[in-house]
């Protein structure tokens, strides 16, 4: 075979042929000899085509185990950081949980439990216009109350636990706390200043208020003691 | 190479003539991970799967350059097409969870290629001849007579000095071919 026959099978097999080309094709088909090595080309066509499917899924194994590398890395760095934000979240739902419901356990002894203390200083007749200071504490008059004694130079334990109470009564814990600490050993509210102090303890998150009500529980001779031990055994620390 | 979100038939063909291996590569990470999602209804083993995406990329890039797509369309939807059909092997294997109709249907796909059974000792002889040829003559002769590169395409792919080297190699790799060849028989 010459030359010109390969330039002709090439161009056959590439699709490439003119027509004249075409013509000169068709004639050397009648010889046997050229169609054997037209199928000697179909048969390399088919080879090499095999032989690039090889090369090429040989390629892509390459392509897949650069992948396969990259991957386990990102994983691995993205089950690290799931890892410890599912610990920080259950550790902060934990906490949030646990505070919430304690909050609501103590915040909800304390409103059970708080009384205002009763005004046996200057009670309130029937008929009165006017309202002494111990009065307008018996009315709820918080506020009048407390800037009442807070004008007042000098405060008796009477007063400083009208003062605290009111202080109670108003919410302002931290200000109650401080007065009824100064009178805790006062002979006539002592006790009751005990009590106050460990309520407002349930409103304090941060402690463990069971000593406290503890203390008031374990003298017999304490007023509030009954009502100590009913709220020791509601807390959760002693459930 | 810029792709558009999308790419269609068409101009994926003119990619491959561009870099067939690059495009295959971009093709293959592209949209291996949405095909292992969707070969997952179809197949539990995950190396099966691998190996069905793999077959199914060169199908495509194969009826691509044998013109054996006519129609324009998503690639997405004619690799997936294939895909499946590649996963014949894996879905037989747990075809007792299958339908003998859906097994049927995947062995009648008109896309897929047929295996060429004629000659198979000539065609094994070829095989072994073309494996004897050094790496350059193997893509040499790749690129022309299967890829259908042209000349110049060949001298830039396979960083040659001009198209009369190009032609001079391709005589010399095919010589060096038929003397396997003959090797072979003897």
């Amino acid at each position: 075979m010459n030359i010109s026959e390969n330039t002709l099978i090439d161009k056959y097999l590439r699709g490439e042929l003119s027509q004249e080309e075409q013509i000169a094709f068709d004639k050397k088909m009648l010889d046997v000899e050229f169609i054997n090595q037209i199928n000697k080309y179909k048969i390399l066509y088919e080879s090499l085509k095999e032989q690039d499917k090889s090369n090429l899924k040989s390629f892509l194994q390459e392509v897949e185990s650069e992948i396969i590398e990259q991957t386990p890395k990102k994983i691995r760095y993205i089950k690290i950081i799931t890892g410890i934000a599912a610990i920080l979240l259950i550790f902060i739902t934990s906490f949030f949980i646990y505070n919430n419901i304690q909050e609501l356990e103590t915040k909800d002894l304390y409103a059970l439990y708080y009384k205002p203390y009763p005004n046996i200083t200057d009670p309130i007749t029937k008929g009165q216009n006017s309202y002494s200071v111990f009065q307008k504490y018996e009315n709820g008059d918080y506020q009048s109350v407390i800037k009442y004694f807070q004008n007042k130079n000098e405060l008796n334990e009477e007063e400083r636990f009208y003062l605290a109470s009111s202080f109670l009564g108003f919410n302002k814990y931290e200000e109650a706390k401080k007065q009824f600490e100064q009178i805790i050993d006062d002979n006539k509210f002592g006790q009751a200043s005990q009590w106050y102090l460990a309520l407002i303890c349930l409103v304090d998150q941060s402690q463990d208020c069971s000593h406290l009500f503890e203390k008031i529980s374990n003298n017999p001779n304490h007023i509030y003691s009954q009502l100590a031990s009913s709220i020791l055994s509601k807390l959760p620390s002693n459930k | 190479m810029n792709y558009k979100p999308e790419i269609d038939l068409f101009e994926l063909k003119r990619l491959f003539r561009d870099d067939t291996e690059q495009t295959m590569a971009l093709i293959y990470k592209k949209y291996r991970g949405a095909f292992i999602k969707f070969a997952k209804q179809y197949c539990k083993n995950d190396i099966l799967i691998i190996d069905g995406f793999q077959d199914a990329v060169i199908a495509l890039y194969q009826n691509l350059i044998e013109n054996k797509i006519s129609s324009n369309g998503s690639v997405k939807a004619y690799l997936f097409e294939i895909g499946k059909h590649k996963l014949y092997n894996c879905i037989r294997k747990e075809e007792n969870n299958r339908s003998v109709e859906t097994l049927n249907q995947l062995k009648q796909n008109p896309i897929i290629e047929q295996q060429s059974i004629e000659n198979p000792e000539q065609k094994n002889a070829m095989l072994m001849a073309i494996e004897k040829l050094g790496k350059t003559c193997q893509r040499l002769l790749i690129l022309f007579y299967y890829r259908n590169y042209s000349i110049n395409a060949i001298m830039h792919t396979l960083n040659m000095k001009n198209e009369n080297s190009v032609k001079a190699n391709k005589s010399r790799c095919i010589k060096q071919l038929k003397a396997n060849l003959v090797k072979s028989k003897v």
